[in-house]
């Protein structure tokens, strides 16, 4: 039933399943913390199957944000796959439209991770879209039943754990493994100070414009570097 | 246990489906066949440090709408010791771990 360059994938991605499935596991706890029901965090596992976007979505529903600013940052901490989907995108083979849909579905950054090394350097290899398939499958296994297991252990834990605080944590840990030089670091300074400056805006519009202004900052130190460079 | 309203919950997963979609698909499903420009292909290296920063920065630098950064403010303290071990472990469960514990620990030992 299942190819060989599919299994391969599949193979190739158990390494991250582990971390996958736990965070899976803290995204389904963090649902049920912050008041979906069991069937409606299942739901948006299953419908939106977007992790770090699912909670973010969370935090902006329990502070009263409306459905324009839920949706405008979702599409912001999504953004980094429009890049994933332009590695990949135009070396897949012709494919059907169905399965086109399917890959923008299933799509993650670990199905970017394991594959891009491959559609880089052996861009026309047949073997390279099972392989991604299989990746992303395994991928999409290991989320849905972490996802399902924290909600299940969610209902049992009690409040005074603050397991929401897990979700500011995780947040963090990205947002700190993102900075990797003066221009990331700027745009992480900048992107919380706006948004504490911002807390009181109305619709959490401060958000937005801190991670505007966070973007514009890292671009704009980016270039002064530059120019600093090519003026030695 | 909050609840939250099903007319807010259901359209925002639907919404995330559409953002998901969008965003994966945009050169696999929308434009197989187009490039996007060098400087949004640069800026979306800051999109994490951006956003990031800006989702957790109001949690743990405000208390009741004030700035609080002291050794009081527990959840501040804990983010601190979190990103020093982000920093140099750059693992997610680990950094989890760690700031639960000092969270715990901080408000156990006294100080909230």
């Amino acid at each position: 039933v299942f190819s060989e360059p599919f299994l391969a994938g599949a193979r190739a991605s158990l390494p991250a399943l582990p971390g996958t499935f736990s965070f899976g596991v803290i995204t389904g706890v963090a649902m049920i913390g912050a008041g979906l029901t069991p069937t409606a965090a299942m739901g948006m596992s299953l419908i939106a199957y977007a992790g770090t976007a699912q909670l973010v979505a969370l935090q902006l529903m329990v502070t009263g944000a409306p459905l324009f600013v839920i949706a405008l940052a979702a599409f912001i901490v999504n953004l980094r796959f429009v890049l994933f989907s332009l590695t990949i995108g135009p070396k897949l083979p012709p494919l059907r439209r169905r399965s086109r849909w399917m890959m923008s579905y299933l799509l993650s950054d670990n199905g970017y991770g394991f594959t891009v090394d491959r559609f880089t350097h052996r861009p026309t290899d047949p073997e390279n879209y099972p392989f991604l398939v299989g990746v992303c499958w395994m991928i999409w296994v290991g989320w849905e039943s972490g996802s399902l297991v924290g909600i299940l252990f969610g209902s049992a834990v009690p409040a005074g754990w603050s397991l929401e605080f897990v979700v500011t944590l995780t947040f963090l840990g990205f947002g700190v493994a993102a900075i990797v030089d003066r221009a990331t670091l700027a745009a992480f300074v900048v992107g919380g100070g706006v948004a504490v400056l911002g807390w009181e805006w109305p619709l959490r519009l401060g958000l937005i414009v801190a991670a505007v202004a966070g973007v514009a900052t890292g671009l704009a130190i980016e270039r002064l570097t530059r120019s600093a460079e090519a003026s030695r | 246990m909050i609840s939250l309203d099903p007319w807010i919950v259901w359209p925002a997963i639907f919404l995330l489906f559409a953002a998901s979609v969008c965003t994966r698909g945009a050169f696999i499903l929308l434009f197989p066949r187009v490039d996007i420009p060098p400087v949004i292909r640069r800026a979306l290296r800051y999109v994490a440090p951006a956003i990031f920063a800006a989702l957790v920065a109001p949690d743990l630098l405000l208390a009741g709408n004030q700035v609080s950064i002291s050794v009081g403010n527990s959840k501040f303290v804990a983010a601190i010791v979190a990103a020093l071990v982000a920093w140099r472990t750059r693992n997610a469960l680990i950094t989890i771990f760690i700031g639960m514990m000092t969270l715990h620990g901080l408000r156990y030992f006294g100080s909230t």
